[in-house]
């Protein structure tokens, strides 16, 4: 647990999610999130560190963020001490194709990443989310955006309030299902 | 019973209460649910409500009976008067927890807390924030933040601004105001050459929007105009001159009711300007200088396009030098559309230190000479970038020996523009222009400068034609006035004299076929195709006649205010008329090479932050192509 001046970037951190899901990921990697990065610093973590917030999936998606861009971070400072630079320049290309690529996914696990970036407090990867639920908005008109950013969620409501009304004929029950057939392709495509 | 207690408590709730309270204040043990230290008012109104599910016909009869009780009409009136009053309290009470609830329940379904949602709304831009806030009240409530108001964008298509906006917005922002960008930007058309900016700031273009403007006024007499006045920034100077303290970026578009006075004070409470843009205002270059030079030390970009193009000559020397000692930070100076004489644009040009792009286009009584002796020496030894386009005077033979001879000497300039719609002046008539620079000397020059592009297109005497493309017809003969490249001779001047007013459109003079006179060399034009592709990959010297014998096809430059950054790199001769880019669908290889230099043009003016013109829509087009290719 003492961080002596031998060890190196090997030493491994484990993190807990809320769910019971742990990580082992590299020191270099955990400290992209400055959260981490203090409660190492102040030692206050002793062999896992507890992440109530976050859950398992999300947490190992931003572990993939935070692997990915610690990786290119070391490849560009070696293709400068090389004075590669084409190859440090496609680095950067692939990088920002990997970014766009990562942020494609739907709203609520969006949401969810940006809530996940603001407690680890990880800067890059608060502003590329922040950023395309920015580009989500913009250029709507007000009416969009309401209908886009409470969709998913009121269709949800829609359908536990109508499953409680109804009975449990058959004929209501294919309708129920045809219902919830219909509020989930709405909300997978509704994005 | 029920009205001793109604005459007792105004503030009671409705009189319609169907249960007989005997007791001013009721009995705890009536209602088993109710907290023996509730509030008497609480309890009632709880009790009431618990009765609202009576129909509205048995409270009206209620009410009735109550009403008939009254022995004396002002107690009726008493009561009715009260009823209405309880009445919208109540009502008023109900709405605003159901508004409240209901924003509450956004705040829950949208999924993010306040700070983020600013967050995430201070990367918008003010259009879409304004759109963002009028969906809900939560919204609403973090688009009132400052944060979101950091870069302000009100310039419109048409106006549709007026100052209420303006100083709302400014005062939103307050402190956290970084950029403002305010008037009107005519719509760009296509931008098909597809540069990263399009902004037409043709002055025609200005004055049709305050012809509509104009028109837009007297319509709305009486009504709320949408005109921007000369006030609209007084914003920054309220509140102590807090807004502009941290201002950094300020751009001004056709805001033709602002003057001097009004532009000057604004400007004196900017202090941390760095980027100042002002297209189309009609203010006077002097006093514009000076109060840039007097209350904006950290300046970085000074874009300034006259109103009046070509006929505010007030820029005197004093001004110059004072505005070359009070901002040496000065990096990119764009000077367009004035009187300009080569003593005081030297004096510019050689005073800031860091100055590295330099656009002094339109700009009359520009003879070139300040380029004279200017490498080398300290000052304009960083230059990249220089445009010199359609400057009526810009000497031929004059840049034919500075600018070469700067260029040589000045290691980083890497951009060049002095194309012009009417030729070049040769030396000592004014009257005979030069369509034809001769520039050869810069051949070898490019071979050291593998970076330079020098861009000098002219249109062709007597060529501008207005036809439409006709694909693949082999005529080259009576085509191409182009001049032979093997030619070594020093200044070739074509005859006929364009149109000598200033104002000449873009048939000045050229509706004139080509004469006959012209020489024309095939052969040798095949081989410099060889020669000049060969060197085209290394030195980016193409010739324009090179391609007119490849294709007689080029690039779009339709008129003045163009500047394709990425048609071409290198040097164009002036030949046959001209083309877009865009239709040379059948040159594939030559294509590829274009597309390769135009890349590192295109990136080094980016950087520049050139703007981009689109394409006019009557370019002119080569009559005919040549179906030689290689």
């Amino acid at each position: 647990m003492s961080s002596s001046a031998a060890e190196n970037a090997s030493k491994k951190i484990t993190l807990r999610s809320s769910d019971g899901e742990v990580f082992e990921v590299e020191e270099a990697v955990a400290i992209e999130s400055q959260t981490i990065k203090h409660m190492i610093e102040d030692d206050c973590a002793d062999n896992v560190i507890p992440l109530p917030n976050v859950t398992g999936k999300i947490l190992s998606k931003v572990i993939e963020y935070c692997k990915r861009h610690v990786d290119a971070a070391a490849s560009a400072s070696a293709a400068k001490a090389d004075d590669k630079l084409a190859s440090a320049s496609v680095t950067d290309d692939d990088l920002k194709a990997f970014d766009a690529d990562f942020v494609k996914v739907d709203q609520a696990t969006l949401f969810d990443l940006i809530l996940a970036a603001n407690y680890l407090n990880i800067k890059g990867l608060l502003d590329l989310t922040c950023q395309t639920v920015a580009d989500m908005i913009k250029g709507k008109t007000p009416e969009e955006i309401e209908r886009h950013s409470t969709s998913r969620m009121t269709s949800l409501l829609k359908r536990k309030r109508k499953s409680e009304e109804r009975t449990n004929g058959l004929l209501s029950r294919t309708a129920t299902k045809i219902m919830k057939f219909s509020v989930l392709s709405s909300s997978i495509g509704g994005i | 019973m029920d009205t001793s207690l109604l005459l007792h408590r105004p503030a009671a709730p409705k009189p319609k209460l169907k249960r007989p309270c005997c007791s001013p204040f009721p009995d705890s043990t009536r209602n088993p649910n109710s907290n023996p230290n509730q509030n008497p008012l609480d309890a009632l109104l709880e009790s009431f409500l618990e009765l609202s599910d009576s129909s509205a016909i048995a409270l009206d009869l209620s009410f009735d009976r109550i009403l008939e009780s009254k022995a004396y009409d002002s107690d009726k009136n008493d009561v009715i008067e009260r009823a209405l009053r309880l009445g919208s309290a109540l009502t008023e009470a109900a709405k605003r927890s159901a508004r409240r609830r209901a924003s509450m329940h956004n705040a829950a379904v949208w999924g993010l807390p306040s700070d983020l949602t600013i967050k995430v709304f201070s990367m918008l831009d003010t259009q879409s924030v304004c759109h963002a806030a009028a969906t809900c009240s939560f919204f609403h409530k973090c688009a009132a933040d400052p944060l979101c108001y950091s870069n302000i964008d009100l310039t419109t298509v048409v106006p549709k601004v007026n100052n209420m906006v303006v100083s709302t917005m400014i005062q939103r922002a307050g402190k956290v105001l970084r950029s403002l960008k305010l008037g009107v930007v005519p719509c760009p058309t296509v931008a098909s050459l597809g540069s990263s900016q399009s902004l037409v700031y043709s002055m025609r273009n200005s004055s049709d929007t305050s012809g509509f403007s104009w028109n837009d006024k007297r319509s709305r007499q009486g009504k709320e105009s949408f005109i921007l006045t000369r006030s609209c920034l007084a914003p920054l100077i309220a509140d102590g001159g807090a807004p502009g303290a941290l201002l950094r970026r300020l751009h001004l578009y056709n805001i033709e009711r602002m003057d001097n006075t009004a532009f000057g004070a604004a400007v004196s409470a900017c202090p941390s300007l760095l980027d100042l843009e002002i297209v189309g205002l009609h203010v006077e270059l002097r006093q514009t200088l000076e109060s840039v030079s007097r209350s904006c030390p950290l300046i970085e970009r000074l874009f300034f396009e006259s109103s009046k193009t070509g006929r505010d000559d007030s820029l005197k020397l004093p001004t110059c030098n004072d505005l070359v000692t009070n901002c040496p930070n000065l990096s990119s100076l764009a000077l367009r559309g004035f009187k300009l004489h080569d003593v005081k644009v030297r004096v510019l040009v050689k005073g800031f230190r860091k100055l590295k792009y330099v656009d002094f286009s339109t700009s009359y009584s520009i003879t070139g000479d300040f380029l004279r002796n200017l490498g080398g020496s300290i000052g304009g030894s960083l230059l990249e970038v220089l445009i010199l386009r359609d400057c009526m005077h810009l000497r031929e033979v004059r840049p034919k020996f500075s600018l070469p001879i700067y260029l040589s000497t000045s290691k980083k300039c890497y951009v060049n523009d002095v194309s012009n719609r009417e030729g070049l002046a040769s030396d000592d008539d004014w009257y005979r222009r030069c369509f034809t620079p001769s520039f050869m000397s810069l051949r070898e020059l490019l071979e050291e400068r593998p970076n330079l592009c020098v861009l000098a297109d002219f249109p062709a005497e007597g060529s501008f034609v207005e036809e439409p493309m006709t694909s693949s017809d082999l005529n080259s003969d009576t085509n191409s006035p182009s001049l032979s490249s093997s030619r070594t001779s020093e200044e070739y001047v074509l005859a006929s004299p364009s149109d000598s007013s200033y104002s000449s459109d873009q048939s000045s003079g050229n509706e004139d076929t080509p004469s006959s006179s012209y020489p024309i060399h095939e052969e040798s034009s095949d081989e410099s195709i060889a020669v000049f592709l060969e060197e085209a990959n290394a030195t980016r010297f193409i010739t324009r006649e090179v391609w007119s014998g490849v294709t007689g096809v080029l690039f779009c430059v339709a008129a003045e205010y163009i500047f394709r950054p990425c048609g071409v790199s290198g040097f164009i001769q002036p030949s046959t008329s001209l083309l877009t880019f865009q239709s040379l669908p059948t040159v594939r290889r030559v294509s590829s090479t274009l597309r390769l230099a135009s890349a590192t043009f295109e990136r080094i003016l980016a950087r520049h932050r050139v703007p981009v013109r689109s394409p006019i829509r009557n370019a002119h087009f080569c009559p005919r192509l040549s179906a030689r290719t290689l």
